[in-house]
């Protein structure tokens, strides 16, 4: 793996996902890593984070994928889970209004707290419980969630049109049946600024360029037989 | 440049061919009619065909004519128009207001470098102190600088240049920050202004009316009552509410384990008993994780200490609060320690970053003559020390040429010695060591905080068991044995309690503790109430096992002593570290005439702890008087030149649990000690692993066979 026929830069992004309890985000990861869905699934025990590839023309994304932990269940995510995120997916339920509004409180958690070239992308997932989300469509001009009747309680106009405020990327998917799933991940891959991208590798990339690496030490990395050889004193 | 003369539409008429006269270009309509035919009569493209081919077909009998197609042109050559070239130069004006819209007259767009550099957003605390005029000025600034960002976003998509978006958008992000924050303020001022109406309608010296003065004192001090009550809405204001949530999640009837307190030694027996296959719960009472071992900014700092004057807000001249997380307890990890170990086999290092500590400096002498010196860690530097003069430097070199090659299941590596009974101070004395070397031997390397250690029993194995780790520790990395987390130690709880979620445990902060249920004499589970949702969510939930720091347990512990600490912050380097960007100072105890040592830990915004220019130095010891505890600590404050800002609260109590847990089933953790790293923290958690558990925390491979997180 180590070795891809292209020499195309490569760089690691750390994306996190963020949002009210079962609104799907486990899911939307679960379709764009493995392209798969489980109704009711218990989350994966022991995984870390997911790792997926992104090829864009000129360069190849892997991104580092966090997932919560079911730490968001009873609002307890630790700050260090959003740390240095250079990319975030705030996912809400359309079904959900509740879900909307702690999207929002998320957003403006990751305005206050987060690397400011972040980039967030605001989901409404479960689409295709709505009438619109037949998965033809994708662009409903107007979904009137009031009388159509359907499970949609959020419409497409309100959080397109808060999305645009806060200057996220939108979109409206369903992890059921894939909708728009893989098209989130390579908008956010396309709107990685360049410059956070020149450091590659994971936390802390985005502030790496203007520390000294020297003093970083990785403890899984095998002993430095010369270390004492590097004492300056 | 036939084509220049024929008018534009004639196009789709028919196709241009090379005409002897371009002003003739009617003749070219051939599709339609010959040009002989072309007045008279022709026949219609969609007429159907005559099928008896009688030529007259159609003609009127009287006439002789038939339907005759009219062209809605004429002859006449048309007029040519004036040549672009010809026409006088339009004016425009160099001061039209349009031309704001771009960012200069030359380019429709900025290329993305420059438009990357700007700066960051106006922040709602820096608003705050401007006037309306300021606000309203700001505003259409940043109005106008949408526009112009609107315009170029607009002229890179005409032209398809593909880049510069992100720029762009990073740029408008930051003008919309400050929009928000310009609507925040107002928002704020608006609410002040209505509190005040409120405050103005029920004071009797305020008269509302507009007849006669606004504002007749009686008495001076109501009256900056009053206005300090205003000022006081208008901080807090800001404090908005977090949104409900709806719980929906039920709290599991049964735990095995419940921890209270997510402080570092509850965090890594969560997540190791988590991997272990454990259902458990975690709670902490605070909306934070990490106890007494968080790192917290500098508002709560000053908020913990409460050392500034009501109202006052020193913190904001420290810029970005965000920036701070400053350590509550002084503390680093060896670098081959046991934490070390625990944080490689759990992988919790995939979720830290560490950096190496500069320097390790022992102090000698005392007062205003006292030298600092790096600790020597192995024989090529003691060889090098300032701390020792030439022959001692042999001996300390032999010395720790020995503790190098010590094992002590091999007594041929024993130098004679008894382990069982002999003392450090017999082996010190083996070597011919001199009493400032044994000082900082003991307590620089061995990282002892009281001479005591000197005359124990059998207690040379675990002196140079110390002097072992400290030299493997620094052989790791090289220049120290100790390693830091950025963003502080207040990092190493919460990735455990990652560890502990990834392997199902389930979080609670927020959630104080009512009652721990019992059973005789045995704890089987606690009520507790969730706070910070609407409305509180109470619960009870069991567990055979729980486990949880002193202070949820104040009735099972007991004080074993004291610690004193300050927290100072500087804005340079301590003396005679070589400017390092972090270290720790030793002050050994009989250098400055006490019994416990001096301890200074120092890092700074190389750690991500602080903004870029401060250092973060806590000076710790553990207290030996009951009153004066600054003048305990002053040899070490002495160290630091200058201090910005200094925390200093009271003694700290260090708590230890009462009895071991077997007969409650509660097992509880001691405080975190006045040592300088984790290792004593380490011991705790194995030892109330292998009381809860019945056998030995083994942490190699802890995950192996269990994990599933794909790379
Ligand atoms: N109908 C439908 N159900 C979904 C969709 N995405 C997730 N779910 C269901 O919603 C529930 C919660 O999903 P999960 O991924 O665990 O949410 P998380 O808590 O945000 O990680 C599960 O029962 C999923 O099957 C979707 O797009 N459509
Ligand atoms: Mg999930």
């Amino acid at each position: 793996m180590a070795d891809s026929s292209a020499p195309k830069p490569s760089s690691s992004v750390k994306l996190v996902l963020l949002g009210e309890a079962a609104v799907g985000k486990s899911s939307l990861v679960l379709r764009f890593v493995n392209n798969d869905f489980q109704e009711n699934k218990e989350p994966t025990i022991g995984a870390a984070f997911l790792t997926q590839k992104c090829n864009l023309p000129t360069r190849t994304i892997k991104f580092e994928i966090w997932d919560t932990a079911g730490q968001e269940r009873f609002a307890s995510l630790a700050p260090m889970y959003y740390r240095n995120a250079q990319a975030a997916l705030v996912v809400y339920d359309l079904t959900k209004p509740t879900s909307l509004i702690k999207a929002k409180h998320w957003v403006a958690e990751l305005q206050r707290q987060a690397s400011p070239g972040i980039v967030i992308a605001l989901v409404g997932n479960k689409l295709d419980l709505t009438e619109d989300g037949t998965g033809s469509g994708g662009d409903a001009e107007d979904a009137g969630g009031e009388d159509s009747g359907d499970a949609r309680k959020i419409s497409t106009e309100e959080a397109k049109t808060y999305a645009e405020e806060e200057g996220l990327l939108f979109f409206e998917t369903s992890a059921k049946t894939g909708f728009n799933v893989t098209e989130v991940f390579t908008a956010i891959a396309n709107a990685i600024p360049e410059t956070s991208l020149k450091t590659a590798r994971g936390p802390g990339a985005s502030h790496a360029a203007a520390r000294t690496e020297e003093q970083r030490v990785n403890l899984n990395g095998p002993r430095d037989p010369n270390a004492k050889e590097g004492c300056a004193c | 440049m036939a084509s220049a003369a024929i008018r534009p539409s004639m196009g789709a008429l028919g196709r241009i061919s090379s005409a002897p006269s371009p002003l003739r270009p009617l003749t070219q309509t051939a599709s339609l009619s010959t040009t002989a035919a072309l007045l008279k009569r022709h026949k219609y493209r969609g007429a159907r065909d005559n099928k008896d081919h009688s030529k007259h077909r159609g003609e009127s009998a009287i006439r002789r004519t038939g339907t005759r197609w009219r062209l809605s042109m004429s002859d006449e050559p048309l007029p040519q128009p004036v040549p672009r070239s010809e026409l006088p130069a339009i004016e425009t004006d160099p001061d039209h207001g349009l031309w704001e819209f771009f960012a200069n007259r030359k380019t429709v767009a900025q290329p993305p470098a420059e438009e990357a550099k700007h700066g960051r957003g106006w922040t709602a605390e820096e608003l705050r102190y401007k006037s309306w005029d300021d606000l309203h000025r700001l505003w259409w600034v940043c109005v106008k600088e949408r526009n112009r960002i609107a315009t170029a976003t607009w002229e890179r998509n005409k032209s398809g240049l593909g880049f510069g978006d992100s720029e762009s958008k990073n740029r408008d992000h930051e003008v919309r920050r400050t929009m928000r924050a310009i609507k925040h303020v107002l928002t704020e001022r608006f609410y002040a202004w209505e509190d005040a109406v409120k405050l103005a309608e029920k004071d009797p010296e305020v008269n509302l009316t507009g007849n006669g003065p606004a504002f007749t004192p009686s008495n001076y001090l109501e009256h900056s009552d009053a206005a300090s009550e205003a000022s006081f809405l208008l901080c807090f204001r800001s404090n908005h509410q977090r949104p409900n949530l709806t719980m929906a999640e039920e709290i599991a009837p049964e735990y095995d384990v419940i921890v209270l307190g997510t402080g570092l030694t509850e965090c890594v027996l969560s997540g190791v008993l988590s991997v272990k296959g454990k259902k458990v719960l975690h709670i902490d009472r605070n909306d934070h994780y990490g106890g007494e071992s968080a790192s917290v900014n500098l508002e709560a700092l000053f908020k913990k200490y409460g050392n500034y004057a009501q109202g006052s807000e020193p913190w904001k001249q420290y810029g970005r609060l965000n920036d701070w997380n400053i350590d509550l307890v002084p503390k680093f990890l060896m670098s081959s320690g046991e934490l070390t170990n625990i944080l490689v086999s759990t992988d919790v290092t995939r979720y830290l970053e560490f950096k190496l500590v500069a320097g390790s400096y022992v102090q000698q002498g005392a007062g205003p003559k006292a030298t600092v010196a790096k600790v020597p860690s192995d024989a090529a530097e003691a060889l090098r020390s300032p701390l020792m003069g030439i022959f001692e430097k042999r001996r300390m070199k032999s010395f720790i040429e020995w503790v190098g090659q010590f094992d002590p299941k091999d007594p041929a590596t024993h130098k004679g010695f008894d382990m069982s009974s002999c003392t450090m101070k017999d082996v010190y004395d083996k070597f011919g060591l001199e009493a400032t070397t044994k000082d900082f031997i003991g307590h620089a390397m061995a990282l002892y905080q009281t001479d005591a250690y000197l005359d124990v029993k059998g207690g040379a194995p675990e002196a140079i068991e110390r002097l072992r780790l400290y030299g493997n520790s620094v052989a790791r990395y090289g220049k120290s044995p100790y390693i830091y987390p950025l963003y502080g130690l207040g990092e190493l709880p919460q990735g455990f309690a990652r560890l502990s979620a990834i392997y199902g445990g389930t979080y609670m902060l927020n959630t104080s503790v009512e009652e721990i249920v019992y059973e005789g004499d045995t704890a089987v589970g606690i009520k507790a109430t969730m706070r910070g949702i609407e409305p509180e969510m109470k619960f009870e939930t069991k567990a055979k096992t729980i486990i949880g720091d002193p202070s949820y347990f104040p009735g099972k512990v007991r004080v074993v002593g004291h610690v004193l600490r300050a927290i100072c912050i500087l804005k340079h380097p301590i003396a005679s570290t070589s400017d390092s960007d972090s270290c720790q100072i030793i002050i050994p105890q009989s250098q400055v005439g006490r019994k416990n040592d001096i301890y200074i830990a120092c890092v700074s915004s190389a750690h991500n702890v602080c903004p870029k220019g401060y250092w973060i130095a806590i000076v710790s010891t553990i207290a030996e008087t009951s009153a004066n505890h600054h003048l305990e600590l002053a040899p070490g404050i002495e160290r630091l030149g200058k201090i910005e800002e200094q925390f200093m609260g009271p003694p700290i109590p260090l708590y230890e649990p009462i009895e071991d847990g077997t007969k409650d089933h509660i097992y509880i953790s001691k405080s975190y000690d006045a040592s300088s790293h984790f290792e004593t923290a380490t011991d705790d958690v194995r030892d109330i692993y292998r009381r809860l558990a019945g056998e030995e925390l083994v942490v190699e491979g802890l995950r192996e066979g269990i994990q599933v997180a794909a790379d």
